[in-house]
């Protein structure tokens, strides 16, 4: 308990954006965030589909996204399923080529290195996976599952692997590091698993860090203590943070900035304080209407919905991808011309005409 | 007359030499027609597993099963599984199983399978049952034609929808709904919500709501139960449960949830989920709960009542003991939880 509300209290530093983190090495105007590490440009992912023996058909997970990370910054990533954020975010991590566009890392653009030349970035990137029942291996000890990557890397001397993993371990408050090595995945509650899974991906020391859902599968009761548990690691080691969920709620305490994607696309993205109380895209206005928040009155409401559900995009896509579900789409311009992510104020961006104040020159004649 | 009255209702289960306590002495009513009770808790609360003792679906490994369930006056765990299979399952109580919109069958058009029960009653000619389909579809929000449909030609939301129909269909009192939505993206969610609420209106069916997110749990329930290791340690009034919470337990789970726009962040909840197979002794949530005195690891508490009719299992509300004993605690356990 202790240790958790020491970190519950360092959450609450980040939502004030004045007072930079006791630790931080911070350099240049970007104040408390360092330099861009992660850097994704115009990035589109077409996945192959089979329909029947020859048919085959296309699903565009990604259609030219744009996304910066910064060291020492924690970016959530919300959306739908099938919005796109978990093929993003492995984009990031070169577990899937882009079909056009780049991401470059710490300057290097990875997506066209051979996966040879990817070890040295293999190394300072990691995932934390979603489901830690299944992204352990159950015939490995606790201790043998987190020296797994070491001993791939190359390090030799076991001392310095047992070090390595001990203090692994410890820094995900799996302690006496002693008793919690020789355990098995299946003797460990799901929270405990899911340290595992986070020490996995700390042990190599990473510069940037991926978790998917790290706690949709873990009871509600944990949740708050492993989310806390990544914000204080990430800023201890200055990590680049990509934070991928469904629960923007969660966001605003362990992020810094909140990129919101809709049919592949980033529509909305800012501060996340500013675009949680003041969300500009018509979908990021819905998809927070729809979140129920405990409260008496709600079951005597009707919450506002956008019709429909979000569909998969298997052409390229042209005009909004909101457009069919739009409130106030304007027509001939939102179903023609492809709004694209402009910044309204102080790093708050938004993908849609409506705040585009050249709009009427793009309707079509 | 309640509709609903269930007293002291237990299931547990062998699990090869041992016992797991999934519902360990609950008690639920529901008053009126269109009343909503949620059933808020963690995984491994017993909350399905109540659902399941209501239906009769129980499976081969049951120990201990017994308690009250008075339905519209008439006693269910008295009557033999034939009767109750013929009477009471989907057409008095009906229920909405978790996922099971990957459930409906794939080469069954959708008005076949909303109409299925009807057809296998025999009561009516094949014409009017899907005929009755076809209004219940309608009613669930989806389009015309749906009936001549396949599963895979539906959305997600869509084949929820076709599902909420089909438990309908015999008209039933009562419609036990198991985390409806857990599958389905939240906007999607927020439709089935706004059916349901209509639902509940009219025709004023009465609902058990199983979730585990209390904020869902608000956005239907006139009541909520906070289910926690097989037993409800606090029961209420949607109003008082939520902004007036008594049981340690709900004041922490509440403090626990990210809130959109509150300016405190969340505080983690203490402790490890409790082991049902070994439940601790005395108060179950005694080895998580902060404002824990000697009193709680030794005594179970009873469900102490509260002004609006629900209950609160903890020593805390024991207002009517002599002299308030432990007044002292509470004043405590309100500065701490509150600071």
């Amino acid at each position: 308990m202790a240790i958790g509300s020491d970190r519950i209290c360092s959450t609450l530093r980040r939502s004030s954006m004045h007072s930079p983190s006791a630790n931080s090495t911070a350099q240049g105007d970007a104040g408390r965030f360092g330099p861009n590490l992660v850097e994704v440009s115009g990035g589109e992912v077409i996945f192959q589909t089979r329909k029947g023996i020859f048919n085959t058909g296309e699903v565009h997970a990604l259609n030219g996204v744009d996304l910066v990370i910064r060291r020492g910054e924690t970016v959530a990533l919300v959306g739908e399923s099938g919005s796109g954020k978990t093929t993003l975010g492995r984009l990031t991590l070169r577990l899937v080529k882009p079909t056009s566009g780049s991401v470059v890392f710490d300057g290097q653009d990875i997506s066209k290195l051979a996966e040879s030349d990817l070890r040295d970035f293999r190394k300072r990137a990691q995932i934390v996976f979603q489901d830690p029942f299944s992204s352990l291996n159950p015939y490995m000890s606790v201790r043998e599952l987190i020296e797994e990557p070491l001993v791939i890397d190359g390090t030799r001397d076991q001392t310095e692997r047992r070090q390595r993993v001990d203090s692994a371990l410890e820094s995900v408050d799996l302690i006496p590091a002693g008793r919690f090595g020789t355990k098995y995945p299946n003797q460990m509650s799901g929270g405990q698993r899911q340290r595992v899974g986070i020490a996995r991906a700390l042990v190599r020391n990473p510069d940037y860090l991926v978790t998917d859902e790290p706690v949709s599968m873990i009871d509600a009761s944990s949740r708050i203590e492993i989310l806390g548990l990544l914000d204080a690691l990430q800023r201890e080691r200055q990590m680049a943070f990509l934070y991928i969920t469904h629960d923007i709620a969660s966001a605003r305490y362990f992020s810094d900035r909140i990129a919101v994607m809709y049919a592949g696309v980033i529509v909305e993205e800012g501060p996340v304080g500013t675009v949680i109380d003041n969300p500009l895209h018509p979908y990021t206005k819905a998809l927070i209407a729809a979140i129920p928040e405990p409260d008496p009155r709600n079951r005597f409401i009707r919450r506002q919905v956008v019709p429909g559900e979000p569909g998969t995009t298997s052409e390229l896509l042209v005009g909004c991808p909101f457009y069919s579900r739009c409130p106030v789409r304007i027509d001939g311009l939102c179903n023609n011309v492809r709004p694209l992510l402009a910044d309204q104020q102080s790093g708050h961006s938004v993908a849609c005409h409506l705040y585009d104040v050249n709009q009427k020159e793009k309707l079509p004649a | 007359m309640a509709l609903l009255d269930i007293r002291d209702l237990y299931l547990h289960y062998k699990a090869g030499d041992r016992v797991v306590h999934a519902v360990d002495g609950v008690s639920l009513s529901i008053q009126e027609r269109g009343e909503a009770v949620g059933i808020v808790g963690e995984s491994g609360s017993g909350k399905t597993s109540m659902a399941t003792a209501l239906m009769r679906m129980l499976p081969k490994n049951v120990a201990r099963f017994d308690g009250e369930i008075r339905l519209n006056d008439r006693e269910l765990t008295s009557l033999s599984n034939d009767v109750f299979r013929r009477e009471i399952r989907w057409r008095k109580i009906a229920m909405v199983f978790q996922g099971s919109m990957n459930v409906l069958n794939p080469v069954y058009r959708i008005g076949m399978q909303v109409s299925e029960p009807l057809l296998t009653d025999g009561t009516v000619q094949k014409r009017e049952a899907i005929k009755r389909a076809e209004q219940l579809l309608e009613r669930v929000g989806l389009p015309a034609g749906i009936a001549n449909r396949y599963p895979h030609e539906l959305s997600g939301g869509q084949k929820q929808r076709v599902i909420i129909a089909t438990a309908l269909v015999m008209n039933p009192d009562l419609l036990i709904l198991d985390e409806p939505t857990s599958a389905l993206d939240v906007s999607v969610q927020a439709q089935i919500m706004n059916l349901l609420k209509d639902l509940k209106e009219d025709p004023g069916i009465s609902m058990i709501f199983i979730t585990h997110d209390i904020g869902l749990a608000s956005d239907l329930c006139d009541r909520i139960a906070v289910a926690y290791a097989g037993q409800h340690a606090e029961l209420g009034s949607a109003e008082r449960v939520l902004l007036d919470p008594q049981h340690p337990y709900t004041r922490l789970l509440l403090r626990s949830l990210p809130r959109l726009y509150a300016s405190e962040p969340p505080l983690s909840m203490p402790g490890q989920p409790p082991d049902l197979m070994n439940p601790p002794s005395g108060c179950r949530f005694h080895p998580r709960c902060p404002f824990v005195f000697d009193h709680c690891r030794d005594h179970v508490p009873p469900p102490f009542p509260m002004p609006d009719g629900g209950h609160s299992r903890c020593f805390l509300n024991d207002r009517n003991s002599s002299g308030d004993r432990f007044g002292s605690h509470l004043l405590h356990a309100s500065a701490v939880i509150d600071a």
